[in-house]
């Protein structure tokens, strides 16, 4: 009998560890269970050169508080297969949230500066520790305007001049070199000159 | 009987009108300074540009350029010094030379002298670049004084060097390669990233050499804004290169030969 109540224990106790262990793995799986990420604002248009500011916001709708958050950005252009390399647009691209109480948001904000023209898009995931899924936002469309001037900083003039200038100088001495042989030739002097 | 009454005229100077006249009104001088000026463009429109859209730093832009001058002008200073007398050797004409009744420290300086007038162009091209790009940061008073002090003592220094080396180089290529191969060299520690002026030997390596010493001093100054008081120490290994160089230089007239360079 009570070998019969020690295996019955043994079997029980099995079940609530594999019981426990799967509900384990169910918490790390579902970390961000309840957690949204909002990127604002949702379009922007920027002239190349100058920047921006963004807004991720991190809400937990679940009953339990979080676990400690990251948020990280990324910025691509889905019209070309070229890669974008945000890490031109900002110094940054994770930064910690922390933990979020229930029903509360935390934001954090990024300045951000375009490195050339055309149409991007910008998103925010956010990440926990241990857990297998990310979380991602809605996207920023950033439309970047070329904005480049045809005389930066008034260096246009000088840009042209001085080669003008030099180049001009150098124009009229080749031909006033090459003159000097010609010159020689028609007063017949260079025919004169001893052959060696 | 009419006396005529003539002024000893120093034979460095008829050297250096000579070449004055060989460098500028053949095309070497100006071809020389018209992809000099050419460079200079286009590194400040793109870097104008550059700065215009906030990509570049107002002042970083500033400090490219004017190290480029002096980088550039230097150099070109350099090629015409490094051919000055290798060159005469290898057309054939420094016989003519050596025969003429002048000193033979008298043509070195006269070459000198003419070498360094590149310098002088390169510098009277680069100032409205320079100007006009650090007037938008407020830094053109002290850009300018960075160029003419910096960039001439440094110019000084290597127009010294090339025209030393050109004396005992037997071919022109060699002076020229060795010259470059020179000026490359010294100027390779301000422009590694693993060299850092701030680290005790990095600062060392720095001040103790002309050129990267003058492209330091440019950088504190324009880029970082660091007091021009704390600057001084950068502006020794300039002096010391030019005034040693230069006397080097005129040492090495004594042994002006023919082919034999020694």
């Amino acid at each position: 009998m009570r070998g019969l109540v020690f295996a019955i224990s043994v079997v029980v106790a099995l079940l609530v560890g594999a019981g426990a262990g799967a509900g384990a793995g169910a918490s790390g799986a579902g970390a961000l269970d309840g957690v949204e990420v909002t990127v604002e604002p949702t379009s922007a248009q920027v002239l190349l050169g100058e920047s921006t500011t963004i807004t991720v916001a991190v809400t937990n709708h679940g009953g339990q508080a979080s676990d400690d958050l990251v948020v990280h950005i990324d910025i691509t252009d889905p019209t070309s297969g070229s890669s974008v390399d945000p890490e031109d647009w900002t110094a940054t691209l994770s930064k910690r949230v922390g933990v979020v109480a229930p029903g509360s948001t935390a934001t954090v904000g990024w300045d951000i500066q375009p490195v050339s023209g055309g149409s991007f898009v910008l998103y925010a995931v956010v990440l926990a520790p241990g857990a297998e899924t990310v979380s991602a936002s809605n996207v920023l469309e950033v439309i970047v305007t070329d904005q480049r001037s045809l005389n930066p900083g008034g260096i246009l003039p000088a840009a042209i001049g001085a080669p003008a200038v030099v180049g001009a100088l150098l124009i009229v001495q080749l031909r006033r070199a090459r003159r000097v042989p010609e010159s020689l030739s028609s007063n017949g002097t260079a025919a004169d000159l001893p052959r060696v | 009987m009419t006396a005529t009454s003539t002024r000893p005229v120093a034979r460095w100077r008829v050297i250096a009108r000579h070449e004055l006249a060989d460098l500028w009104f053949s095309s070497k001088g100006l071809a020389v300074l018209f992809g000099f000026t050419l460079v200079l463009s286009v590194l400040s429109y793109l870097a104008s540009a550059d700065a215009g859209i906030n990509l570049l730093d107002a002042r970083e832009s500033v400090g490219i350029v004017v190290q480029t001058a002096i980088g550039l002008g230097t150099l070109t200073a350099l090629v015409v010094s490094a051919d000055a007398i290798s060159g005469e050797r290898e057309r054939g004409t420094l016989e003519a030379l050596l025969l003429a009744p002048v000193a033979r420290r008298h043509i070195v300086i006269g070459k000198l002298l003419a070498a360094t007038t590149m310098w002088v162009a390169s510098l009277i091209v680069a100032l409205p670049f320079v100007a006009i790009m650090a007037d938008g940061p407020g830094v053109a008073a002290d850009a300018v004084i960075v160029l003419v002090v910096a960039g001439s003592l440094v110019a000084a220094a290597l127009t010294a060097l090339g025209l030393a080396v050109s004396s005992i180089s037997l071919s022109n290529r060699t002076s020229l390669a060795a010259s470059v191969a020179v000026l490359i060299l010294l100027a390779a520690p301000s422009q590694l990233p693993a060299i850092k002026a701030t680290s005790a030997l990095g600062s060392v390596l720095i001040k103790a050499n002309p050129v990267s010493a003058g492209l330091q001093l440019a950088k504190n100054v324009l880029v970082d804004q660091r007091a021009w008081a704390d600057q001084w120490g950068l502006l020794v290994s300039p002096i010391v290169a030019a005034t040693l160089l230069t006397v080097v230089a005129v040492a090495l007239s004594h042994r002006l030969e023919l082919g034999g360079a020694r």
